[in-house]
């Protein structure tokens, strides 16, 4: 089981450090967008891929596992946003550091909501087939 | 134990913190060769936010851009032997800024106690020695 969780992991904290830089290097200095994007998308993955695969008999624990406390929590990260909020606030940009605390919450929470929605449906779809 | 004052050539290095010569930090390879040679001193700072000839964005305050930080490494010498050492310090160096500025310097001493200074005494005349004022 924590080989699987290894390898998730692995992957997920990998292309947190290729995406969130391509994303980050556009971006700018001003605003932690990579690390936004990334804790959104891994959101929407996670609500998706974990209501999907226990609906299903096809994908085992250990792949469940693999794919959201491996990818997912590798992927997705709390400690950098908390650092990069803290950081906002010491350069005096409040205003900033709440604008990414609220986004960070409002659209994760939407993102997985709307993964688990996007499960239920691709779900009900396959029942119809 | 030595000291001076003077004219002399302030070199100054611009690289990255993740910069490597031969498997090791190249900043920390670049000062122990300047303390090999017996080079009056050199400084090493860790910059805070920067970006350079890759226009590649580094700063502390975002996770993803601190990976890389800017490294300042400052050496006061001769002129002699700053240039003397530019070929092997190119050699080196894959990529990053290097100039030169001429600065007088006016203390430069080791560690001493009031009484024991008489050897090292500080230059207050603060004038060029080829003219001018500073």
């Amino acid at each position: 089981m924590l080989w699987f969780i290894a390898a998730g992991s692995a992957v997920g904290g990998v292309t947190r450090y290729l995406l969130g830089t391509l994303v980050q290097q556009r971006a700018g200095l001003a605003f932690p967008l990579g690390t936004l994007i990334i804790n959104i998308t891994g959101s929407l993955i996670l609500g998706f891929v974990l209501r999907y695969a226990l609906a299903t008999p096809a994908i085992s624990a250990e792949v469940r596992a693999l794919l959201t406390t491996g990818f997912c929590g590798g992927y997705t990260t709390f400690s950098t946003f908390s650092y990069e909020t803290i950081a906002l606030m010491e350069e005096g940009q409040h205003l900033r550091a709440s604008v990414y605390v609220l986004l960070s919450v409002v659209l994760g929470l939407a993102a997985t909501f709307l993964g688990i929605v996007g499960a239920r449906e691709v779900l009900a779809l396959r029942e119809r087939l | 134990m030595h000291g001076f004052t003077g004219e002399r050539v302030l070199m100054r290095i611009h690289i990255g913190e993740r910069d490597k010569y031969r498997g090791k930090p190249l900043y920390q390879q670049i000062v122990e060769l300047l303390r090999a040679r017996h080079y009056a001193g050199a400084t090493v700072t860790r910059a805070i936010m920067g970006y350079g000839a890759s226009s590649r964005l580094h700063t502390d305050r975002i996770e993803m851009l601190s990976l890389d930080l800017p490294i300042v490494v400052e050496c006061v010498e001769t002129e002699p032997r700053i240039l003397e050492i530019l070929p092997e310090l190119d050699a080196m160096i894959g990529g990053g800024l290097v100039t030169l500025e001429r600065v007088k310097v006016i203390m430069y001493r080791p560690h001493l106690p009031e009484e024991e200074r008489a050897d090292w005494p500080t230059d207050f005349s603060v004038s060029w020695e080829r003219g001018g004022k500073v």
